[in-house]
């Protein structure tokens, strides 16, 4: 019964709605979340890590929400100093995110600072960046100034040893930001600095330098870098941060621990010894606290909307790296291709339902649900294996959505397909119907009817041959019966037109009737003035014994306005103007014709005739019908059909009736 | 019109045996006359190119491949004879005179005659007869749709306002008494067609028409 090309149909749709149910839901910020969520929770599920002991993290508070900092460059090169002497692994610097370009003359003391080679081997510059682009290299806040000059003018140290990228949107600034750049990890970049736009400088990530110079450090050659081991330093790559926990994992020094900070001194306080213990040979990140909104804030928003400092989203990175606890993310293509091949399979498995029972159905639905998720979820844990954090909501929302909207599609159109069969076949054996009646009055008017014509011509002949001949009666009788014949010819013919649904009824019994008079106008067929009131009915669109009334009642109108034009519009009759009026009250429906001058109506109809038979036979077959014909004193004739929808019906139609004198009325108040 | 003296007769009909009756009855009109007969519209077509006849007979409905009757081909005919050959003499035989009205242009200076194929041959002979003649002649409910010219309204009121004779009307419009006759008679046949048969015996049609023009409001007084 379902054939293979209506499989094959089924399958396409299935997956041109996997397809679109994919893109809209990639745009959803919710599912974005959630993917967000499922993936930080099944990192942490595959690769459970404790907090790196080897990071330490400088807290600073800004001194208000709107002002800039209270620390210059002279602060932060006092703070290294200390830190430096107290034999920290190496210091990972943020600045205020402001500093682009040399101020005053406090740069020189951290120049002095990065002048010494052994300090260069310990300091990581952070320079900040939006989102690295394949094709344009985006401007990088690069700290040059703090490099310039050795005594041939050129930089203390090449620009790529001190400095390193950090990829970033701040939460303030764009709080709606969910997959923020700073989720990811990419290794190197091409950057133009903002000190000079022409200058492109190939720049690793901050962690990458901070890794290797944390190990390079340590003076032990043996420990390679992760990411160095796997030979994954590639500008394409991305891999993704396994966020370790939220705000406080990793062992945090508020810097007024160490000395009193000032714009361009940190002045150790003298407990600050023991606190410097704790930075011993460590990787020391000194950063905001940014526990609150400002302008210049640069914390970062979780999936989880959790909003965390972009020192500690650093520190998660430096400790993916030490740990060996990063992902990768599948390439766009491939996440299509995973979309696309789920979608086959789930519009193949609800298509190879087609036919079975209802409690094997839901066996089969159940089964192969959990074939779908078993076996993506086995894939899933393939590729956590090597490392790559697959997408877990979209596809499966995807699939889900997919196969429910199949499911229902299927079932609503196994509900419709008898139906539309039936139409289908009905539609068919009216318009053999009709072939056929074309062919019988064709047949007749071909054969008999010429024939017929023949024989007549003959007795005419006789009857000029042969004078004597008595004929006239025959003939006369002939003549009548010829009448007949052509007379239930042109009937076939028509009925055989209207073998169908009038289209212009199609919009409604007033669209129908409207039209018809516009028609008549505009052939110059309808000269009366013609006054008009059509209310919509509220049809039952849908109800086939309301379409067949419609067309008699539409033939009603018809026979009607032909009379009007054929006996009361001059030349045949002295009327100037027809009305013609359609509306409902409660469940009666009313049509009236009516001219003010006829002629040949002015006493009532000739009964039997064909127009007053058609308007009997219409009256008789409708729903509680009748029908009148009234000579109006004046000498006009009123013509009046009644008839009742269906009670059901009625109650639809009376409120979308009211609901439209409602709509109606009320721009006139206006 | 023919060069010889003998008519010319072209039966357009699709029907063999009826094409060649209607020959027959034609030529009982002028025994010496030629009848030609084609079976469809585009061959009548062709033949007019050829020659113009006296008397076109043409029937309307034709049937098609489809099996269906149409008489759109007997209609693109008589449109075309209308437009291009205004003073032809036509005689439209078909069983159903209703069909004619979705033409168009139904105005034609020659002779307009419509028969139904059911009646009898002296209907045939008589619309014969009368299109030959170059008057209008046919069933009242064709002839009163066909709209007056404004040669039609110009002998209008030269009847009815000026109160002339066909001779006068002839004087007055220069044309001959048989042309004045004429415009009359087609006037006579859109305006009162009921009258043909009382015409001489009851009623003065003149009266009959100006009755009409004036219900019509063609003219007031």
């Amino acid at each position: 019964m379902f054939r293979k090309a209506w499989r094959g149909i089924v399958i396409c749709l299935g997956v041109s709605l996997n397809l679109a149910y994919g893109v809209l839901l990639s745009n959803i910020p919710l599912v974005k979340v959630l993917e967000l969520d499922v993936q930080d929770s099944l990192m942490k599920l595959k690769h459970p890590v404790t907090q790196s002991n080897q990071i330490l993290l400088i807290h600073i508070k800004p001194i208000s929400e709107t002002e800039s900092f209270s620390v210059g460059p002279g602060f932060y090169a006092d703070l290294v100093s200390h830190l430096i002497k107290a034999e920290t692994g190496v210091v990972v610097l943020n600045f205020p995110s402001y500093w682009t370009e040399a101020t005053d003359e406090s740069d020189t003391a951290m120049r002095d600072l990065l002048r010494e080679p052994e300090n260069q081997k310990r300091i990581v510059l952070v320079a900040r960046t939006s989102q690295l682009s394949r094709t344009n290299p985006p401007e990088l806040a690069i700290y040059n100034r703090f490099l310039c000059c050795d005594d041939k003018d050129e930089l203390l140290a090449p620009p790529e040893e001190v400095q390193g990228f950090f990829e970033y949107e701040s939460a303030f600034r764009r709080p709606g930001i969910l997959t923020n750049p700073a989720r990811r990890i990419r290794l190197t970049g091409r950057f133009r600095g903002k000190d000079n736009p022409d200058q492109i400088y190939r720049i690793q990530s901050f962690a990458v330098l901070a890794d290797q110079k944390f190990r390079d450090s340590l003076q032990n050659q043996d420990v390679v870098s992760p990411i160095r081991r796997r030979d994954l330093i590639s500008e394409q790559s991305s891999y993704r941060i396994n966020f370790f926990e939220s705000n406080t994992p990793f062992n945090t020094l508020p810097v007024e621990s160490i000395c009193f900070p000032l714009f361009d001194s940190c002045e150790l306080l003298p407990s600050a010894d023991r606190e410097l213990q704790q930075v011993h040979n460590k990787i020391v990140l000194i950063g905001f606290s940014e526990e609150q909104d400002y302008l210049y804030s640069t914390a970062i928003r979780l999936a989880s909307m959790q909003k965390i400092p972009a020192v500690v989203v650093q520190a998660n990175l430096l400790a993916n790296l030490l740990t060996d606890s990063f992902y990768r993310s599948p390439p766009k293509w491939l996440e299509g291709v995973i979309l696309f091949t789920g979608g086959v399979l789930v519009s193949g498995l609800v298509v190879s339902s087609i036919g079975k029972s209802s409690r094997s159905l839901k066996q089969w639905a159940l089964l192969m649900g959990l074939v779908m998720i078993g076996g993506y979820g086995g894939l899933s844990l393939i590729f956590l294996w090597v490392r790559v954090i697959p997408p877990l909501v979209l596809p499966g929302l995807a699939w889900l959505t997919t196969g429910i909207s199949l499911a229902v599609s299927l079932w609503i159109a196994r509900l419709l397909l008898p139906e539309v069969q039936g139409s289908v076949e009905r539609r068919a054996i009216i318009l053999y119907a009709r072939k056929l009646l074309h062919r019988i009055a064709t047949d007749i008017h071909d054969g008999p009817l010429q024939e017929f014509k023949i024989v007549m011509d003959r007795i005419e002949l006789l009857q000029l041959e042969h004078p004597a001949l008595e004929t006239q009666s025959i003939l006369e009788r002939l003549e009548r019966i010829g009448f007949d014949l052509r007379n239930q010819l042109v009937d076939t013919r028509v009925i055989a037109k209207r073998l169908e649904v009038t289209p212009e009824l199609r919009a409604g019994l007033d669209m129908g009737i409207r039209i018809r008079l516009a028609q008549l106008i505009h052939s110059a067929e309808l000269t009366l003035a013609v006054s008009q009131t059509l209310q919509p009915l509220g049809e039952p669109f849908l109800d086939s014994a309301w379409i067949a009334n419609r067309e008699d009642i539409f033939n009603f109108f018809r026979e009607a306005i032909t009379n009007v034009i054929r006996h009361a519009q001059p030349p045949h009759g002295e009327a100037t103007q027809v009305i013609v009026r359609l509306w409902r009250e409660a469940s009666q429906c009313h049509l009236l014709i009516e001219n003010d001058g006829c002629k040949h109506y002015s006493t009532p109809a000739r009964p039997g005739s064909y127009g007053t038979k058609l308007m009997e036979t219409v009256a008789s077959e409708l729903p509680g019908g009748s029908w009148e014909r009234v000579a109006l004193p004046d000498g006009g004739m009123r013509v009046k059909l009644t008839w009742t929808l269906p009670s059901r019906i009625s109650k639809l139609a009376n409120r979308f009736y009211r609901l439209r004198s409602v709509l109606n009325k009320n721009p006139k108040k206006k | 019109m023919t060069s010889s003296q003998c008519s010319l007769f072209l039966v357009v009909e699709d029907h063999p045996e009826v094409a060649q009756n209607n020959c027959d009855w034609l030529q009982k009109l002028e025994p010496g006359a030629r009848c030609i007969m084609t079976s469809a519209p585009e061959q009548a077509l062709e033949r007019l190119t050829l020659e113009t006849p006296d008397l076109i007979v043409v029937d309307l409905l034709y049937g098609r491949l489809s099996g269906e009757q149409s008489a759109q081909p007997g209609l693109d005919l008589l449109q075309h004879i209308l437009e291009q050959y205004p003073t032809l003499n036509i005689l439209v035989y078909t069983s159903d005179p209703g069909l004619l009205r979705p033409l168009k242009k139904r105005d034609h200076q020659g002779g307009f005659a419509v028969v139904n194929k059911i009646e009898r041959r002296e209907r045939f002979l008589e619309g014969a007869r009368s299109a030959l003649n170059g008057y209008l002649w046919g069933p009242r409910e064709i002839l009163q749709e066909i709209p007056l010219t404004d040669q039609d309204k110009e002998v209008l009121g030269l009847i009815c306002l000026n109160c002339l004779t066909d001779p006068a009307i002839a004087d007055r419009l220069h044309i001959s008494l048989r042309a004045a006759q004429t415009r009359v008679q087609r006037l006579k046949a859109k305006l009162a067609p009921e009258l043909d048969k009382e015409l001489d015996k009851h009623i003065n049609f003149r009266v009959s028409i100006c009755m009409q023009a004036v219900k019509r409001k063609l003219i007031s007084f």
